[in-house]
C-alpha cells in the first residue's frame, strides 16, 4: 500500500477575533488515498471550510501537519509552495464571486497555463482552453464570454475547467453545488465523477448536506464544532452510523417516499449550535446530545476505531 | 458533452463596442448635467490640442501699442499689461491646465491605487506601516504639501506637476485601499492564490482592475483639483513661470493693481478656471452616481 | 470613553513624530546645496567662504544625525529655529501674524457654517424644487471657483461700483473692531464660500437621509409641529456627517488662507508661508509646514473625540 496522497495530522486553527479566540478546527486528522473521494460534512460553522483552507495553505494552520505527496506543506516557503500549489486545486462554493469579473472565461482558464508554463504559445493555449471547456460541458465559444454573461451552473463549470487546467492530483471541492439549483447540482456532481474517473483525481468534497455527499464519496467524515465526530466508508455511515450527531443528521435527510417519510422516527436536536468562541467542555456535542451521560460533560472523547475504517468520537459508541 | 443546460443560456453577449455606445447614450439621457460637463471637458481638451490653430495671435507676442486695451474688434477679450491678447492666452492656458490636470491626476491616481491595493492585499504589518506613512502625508493640506515640494524643487512646469502629484498619491491610496479590502475577501483572489500566482500578478491582474469604479471617480475628482491647484500655485508665482500662458498666472499680473483700469484681465482667466473645474466636477459627480449610487453622499 | 481617548492619543503620537521626521528629511532632499541655492539664487556671485560660514551658522555642516537630534530637541522646547531670510527667531515671526490668520480662519468658518447649514436644510426640505436646484448650483459653483479669484472679484466690484478699497493696514479687533471687520470680511467671505460648498451638500444629503428615517415619520404622524421635528430630531442627527466635513475641510481652510491673504495683501501666516517658499527660507518653510500639519492632526483628534461623544456606537468598536 503506497502512502496516502494527503495526510492531515492534528490540524488546529484558531482565529483571534478581538478578545476572543475562535477555535475553528480542533485536532483534526484524516488521510485520503489517491483516487479516493472523502466527503467532509457538517453544519455551517463546524470548521469544514477552514479545514479545506488550511490544507490549501490559504490559511496557515495554528499547529498540526499537512502532508501532500509526501511533502510537509506548513514548512514550505512561498516559492516551494507555489510549485506544489499546481497539484492541489480548489473549487469554490459561490459561482458568482469565484471568477474575476474583468476577465473572459478564456483568459481565466488560460492564465494558469501560461503562468505555470504548461502550454507554450498563444495558439496552443487557446486550443487547450477549448479542449478544457468542452470537457466540462461548455461550448468553445464560451471562451469569449464574461462571467456575468453566464448562469451559475455554467460559471461553476468554468471554475472546474480552471482547476483542471493545472492538471492537479487533488481537488478540494468547497461546497461546489450548494449555491446551485437542485437540477443543476446533479449535473455538476456527475461531471465531477466523470472527471475523476478520466483523470484519476482525488477529491476532498466539503458539504453541509449528507444527501449530496452520498453519491460521490467513498468515505465520509462528519464534523461538529471543529472536531471530527465520525469517519467511515460510505456504506457504514449511511447504514450504520454510530455517533448520535451523525444519526441526527441522517434523520434530517428527507426520504423521497412520502409514506415512509411520515412513518420514520426523526431525531430532533434541541438547542442551538454553541459558538466556537466558547465551546462546551468535554464532548462538544453533549449539550444537544439525546443520549449524553455525566462523563460526556467532563471527558473529551477521542476518535477511536470501532471497526477497521470506521471511527467515532463518542463515549457511548462502542456500546 | 453538451448538456441540457448549455442550451438554456444566459443572455447573449454583445460586442464591447456596442456595450460602450449603449452606456454613453444612457448616461447622456439619464444625467444631462453630467453630459454637459463631459461636453465642456471635451471642449477644453480640443481647445488645448488645437490652440495654435484657432488662436488669433501668438500668446507671447507683445504689443506695446495696445497695452491694457478694453475688449474690442481686434482683441475680443482685451489685452494685458504687455499688450498680449487675452483670448489667445486663455486658449493656450487651456493647454497648461489640461496638461497639468491630466498628468497629475493620472499619475497620482494610478500610483496611489497601486499603493493602496498592495497595502490591502498584504494586510498585517505591511498594511499598518503603509497606512501610517500615508497618514503622515495626509496631515498636510494639498496646497501646503505642493508648496513644500516647490520649495524643494523650484518652480517651472515639470516641478509643478511633481508638486501637485505628490499630495494626490496618499489620497488615492486611501480610497483604493478601502475598496481593495473588500476585494481581497473574494473567492477569485483566493483562487489566484491557490493557483500559485505571484503577488504582483494577483495585485495587478485580479485586484486593481476590480477597483475601476472608485478609480475613475477619484480620477475625475483629481482632475478638477489639479487644475485648481495649478492655478493657485501659478497665481502665487510659485507655479508655472512667465511668459507661459496659464490661467492662474494671468490673474497674478492682474491682481489689485489693474483691477480698476482693466477688469477684463481679472475676469476672464478666472472664468476659464471656474468653468473648467465646474465641468470636471459635474461630470465626475454624475459618473459617480452612475457607477455606484451607494457612494452618493453629496 | 477614557479608553477611547487614550487609544486616539496613542495613535496620534506616531503620526506627529512621522510628520516631524518627514519634514526634516523633506527639507534635506533639496537637490544641490540649499545655502548655495539661496545665496546664489539672489543673482549675486557668492564666494565659497561665505557659503561655508553660512552653513556653519545654520548648523548644516554637522552630521545628519546630529542635525536631527538638535531639530527634535528644538521642537521639544518649542524652539523653531531662526528664519534664513530675516534672521529673526521663527517663533516671533509666527506670533506677529498669528492673530490675523486665526481671526480670518474663525470668521471664514462662521460664514461657512452660517451658509451651509441653513441652505442645506432648506434644500433638503424643498427637494427637487427650484430652490433645491439653486442651492445645489450654488454649492457646485463654490467648489469650482478659486477663492483667490473670488477675492479679486470682490475687490473689483468694490472699486468699480463703490470706489472703495478695504484698508491695507491691519488693525486688531480689540483696537478698532469696525476697521478690523471691514478689512477681513471680504477674504473671509471668499474663503468661507468655498468652505461652505462641501458642507452645504453634506448637510443636504444628511438631512435627506434623516428625514426619510422612520422615527421622523413617527414624529410627523404624532402631529408634532414641523419646525419642532426639524430642530430637535433631524438636525441633531444630521450634524454628525456635517461635523466631519467641517473638520476635514478645515485642511482646505488653511490652504485657502494661503492664497487669499496674498490677494488682499494681508500679512498673515499664509503670506509668510508663500514668502518663505519664494525666498527659499528653508527653516521657516519647515517650521510652518510642521505647524500646519500638527494643527491638522490635533483638530482631527478633537473631531474624533467629538464624534465618539455624539455617537456612542463609535466608542465601543
Amino acid at each position: 500500500m503506497s502512502a496516502p496522497l494527503l495526510e492531515v495530522r492534528n490540524l488546529v486553527k484558531h482565529f483571534q477575533i478581538g478578545r476572543g479566540l475562535v477555535r475553528a478546527v480542533e485536532d483534526v486528522s484524516f488521510s485520503i488515498e489517491k483516487g479516493e473521494t472523502l466527503g467532509l460534512v457538517g453544519e455551517s460553522g463546524c470548521g469544514k471550510t477552514t479545514t479545506g483552507r488550511c490544507i490549501l495553505q490559504l490559511e496557515r494552520p495554528t499547529s498540526g501537519e499537512v502532508i501532500f505527496e509526501g511533502r510537509e506543506l506548513t514548512k514550505l516557503g512561498q516559492r516551494d509552495l507555489r510549485a506544489v500549489r499546481r497539484k492541489m486545486q480548489v473549487i469554490f462554493q459561490d459561482p458568482y464571486s469565484s471568477l474575476n469579473p474583468r476577465m473572459t472565461v478564456g483568459q481565466i482558464v488560460a492564465e494558469p497555463l501560461s503562468v505555470h508554463g504548461l502550454v507554450r504559445g498563444a495558439g496552443a493555449r487557446a486550443a487547450r482552453v477549448k479542449d478544457l471547456l468542452t470537457r466540462v460541458g461548455l461550448l468553445p465559444r464560451h471562451a469569449q464570454r464574461y462571467p456575468h454573461e453566464m448562469s451559475g451552473g455554467q460559471r461553476q463549470r468554468v471554475g472546474i475547467a480552471r482547476a483542471l487546467a493545472m492538471e492537479p492530483t487533488l481537488i478540494v471541492c468547497d461546497e461546489p453545488v450548494s449555491a446551485l439549483d437542485v437540477s443543476i447540482q446533479a449535473q455538476i456532481i456527475n461531471l465531477l465523477e466523470d472527471l475523476q474517473a478520466e483523470f484519476g483525481l482525488t477529491y476532498l468534497f466539503i458539504a453541509h448536506d449528507l444527501a449530496v455527499v452520498r453519491h460521490i464519496s467513498d468515505r465520509v467524515a462528519v464534523m461538529y464544532l471543529g472536531k471530527i465526530a465520525e469517519m467511515a466508508d460510505r456504506k457504514s455511515i449511511y447504514d450504520a452510523p454510530r455517533h448520535p450527531y451523525t444519526k441526527a443528521l441522517l434523520s434530517a435527510v428527507p426520504i423521497p417516499d412520502p409514506e415512509l417519510e411520515i412513518q420514520r422516527e426523526r431525531i430532533v436536536l434541541g438547542g442551538e449550535v454553541p459558538s466556537p468562541l466558547n465551546p462546551p467542555s468535554g464532548c462538544v456535542f453533549h449539550p444537544r446530545c439525546p443520549i449524553a451521560i455525566e462523563r460526556c460533560r467532563t471527558d473529551v472523547p477521542l476518535l477511536t476505531d470501532l471497526t477497521p475504517g470506521h471511527s467515532a468520537a463518542c463515549h457511548l459508541a462502542s456500546v | 458533452m453538451a448538456t441540457l443546460e448549455t442550451f438554456v443560456e444566459a443572455p447573449e453577449a454583445t460586442s464591447a463596442a456596442a456595450r460602450w455606445r449603449r452606456a454613453v447614450l444612457d448616461f447622456c439621457k439619464q444625467r444631462p448635467l453630467g453630459a454637459i460637463g463631459a461636453a465642456v471637458v471635451l471642449l477644453n481638451i480640443l481647445v488645448a490640442i488645437f490652440a495654435n490653430l484657432i488662436s488669433p495671435y501668438d500668446p507671447l507676442a507683445t504689443d506695446y501699442g495696445a497695452m491694457l486695451a478694453a475688449p474690442n474688434r481686434e482683441h475680443w477679450l482685451g489685452t494685458d499689461a504687455f499688450g498680449r491678447d487675452v483670448l489667445t492666452r486663455i486658449l493656450y492656458g487651456s493647454r497648461t491646465a489640461m496638461l497639468v490636470g491630466f498628468s497629475c491626476a493620472f499619475v497620482g491616481a494610478t500610483v496611489g491605487a497601486v499603493i493602496g491595493v498592495t497595502s490591502a492585499y498584504f494586510g498585517g504589518k505591511v498594511d499598518l506601516i503603509i497606512q501610517r506613512v500615508m497618514d503622515c502625508f495626509l496631515s498636510f493640506p494639498l496646497i501646503i504639501l505642493a508648496l513644500a515640494v516647490v520649495a524643494i524643487l523650484g518652480n517651472g512646469l515639470e516641478n509643478v506637476i511633481a508638486a501637485i502629484t505628490v499630495p494626490m498619491i496618499p489620497r488615492a491610496a486611501l480610497v483604493a485601499r478601502s475598496s481593495a479590502l473588500a476585494i481581497r475577501e473574494m473567492p477569485y483572489v483566493d483562487a489566484a492564490r491557490a493557483a500559485g500566482f505571484k503577488h504582483g500578478r494577483i495585485i495587478m491582474r485580479h485586484m486593481l482592475p476590480n477597483v475601476m469604479a472608485p478609480y475613475l471617480i477619484m480620477l475625475t475628482a483629481f482632475l478638477g483639483q489639479a487644475i485648481l491647484l495649478e492655478a493657485s500655485l501659478s497665481f502665487l508665482g510659485l507655479g508655472v513661470s512667465e511668459p507661459t500662458a496659464a490661467w492662474g498666472l494671468m490673474l497674478r499680473g492682474a491682481a489689485v493693481q489693474f483691477a480698476e483700469s482693466a477688469p477684463w484681465m481679472a475676469v476672464f482667466p478666472g472664468l476659464a478656471i471656474s468653468l473648467a473645474v465646474f465641468a470636471f466636477n459635474l461630470f465626475g459627480d454624475s459618473l459617480r452616481d452612475a457607477l455606484d449610487p451607494r457612494l452618493r453622499t453629496q | 470613553m477614557t479608553k477611547y481617548i487614550v487609544k486616539r492619543i496613542l495613535l496620534m503620537i506616531p503620526t506627529l513624530l512621522g510628520v516631524a521626521v518627514l519634514i526634516f528629511f523633506l527639507m534635506r532632499v533639496v537637490p544641490g546645496d540649499i545655502v548655495e541655492l539661496r545665496m546664489a539664487g539672489e543673482g549675486a556671485a557668492v564666494s565659497q567662504e561665505s557659503i561655508a560660514i553660512e552653513r556653519a551658522r545654520l548648523g548644516l555642516d554637522r552630521p545628519l544625525w546630529q542635525q536631527f537630534l538638535s531639530y527634535m530637541g528644538g521642537l521639544a522646547r518649542f524652539d523653531l529655529g531662526t528664519s534664513m531670510w530675516t534672521g529673526a527667531p521663527i517663533l516671533e515671526e509666527i506670533k506677529l501674524r498669528f492673530a490675523l490668520s486665526m481671526q480670518l480662519a474663525i470668521m471664514s468658518t462662521i460664514i461657512a457654517v452660517a451658509l451651509a447649514i441653513p441652505l442645506g436644510v432648506i434644500a433638503a426640505l424643498k427637494q427637487d424644487t427650484w430652490i433645491d436646484y439653486v442651492v445645489r448650483l450654488f454649492s457646485i459653483a463654490g467648489l469650482a471657483t478659486p477663492s483667490f479669484w473670488l477675492g479679486i472679484l470682490f475687490i473689483l466690484v468694490l472699486l468699480v461700483f463703490f470706489k472703495w478699497l478695504p484698508p491695507m493696514v491691519y488693525t486688531p479687533f480689540w483696537v478698532d473692531p469696525w476697521q478690523n471687520i471691514i478689512q477681513l470680511i471680504w477674504p473671509a467671505l471668499a474663503v468661507g464660500y468655498r468652505y461652505s460648498a462641501v458642507a452645504m451638500r453634506m448637510t443636504r444629503s444628511a438631512m435627506l437621509e434623516v428625514l426619510r428615517e422612520d422615527y421622523i415619520r413617527t414624529a410627523r404622524a404624532k402631529g408634532l409641529w414641523q419646525k419642532l421635528i426639524l430642530t430637535r430630531h433631524a438636525l441633531k442627527n444630521a450634524m454628525l456627517p456635517v461635523l466631519t466635513v467641517v473638520a476635514l475641510e478645515f485642511a482646505f481652510l488653511m490652504g485657502g488662507l494661503v492664497v487669499t491673504e496674498q490677494v488682499f495683501n494681508l500679512n498673515g501666516l499664509g503670506m509668510l508661508f508663500v514668502e518663505s517658499v519664494a525666498h527659499r527660507d528653508y527653516t521657516l518653510t519647515q517650521a510652518l509646514v510642521l505647524l500646519v500639519a500638527t494643527s491638522f492632526i490635533v483638530v482631527n483628534f478633537f473631531v474624533d473625540l467629538a464624534y465618539a461623544w455624539i455617537d456612542p456606537r463609535i466608542r465601543f468598536r
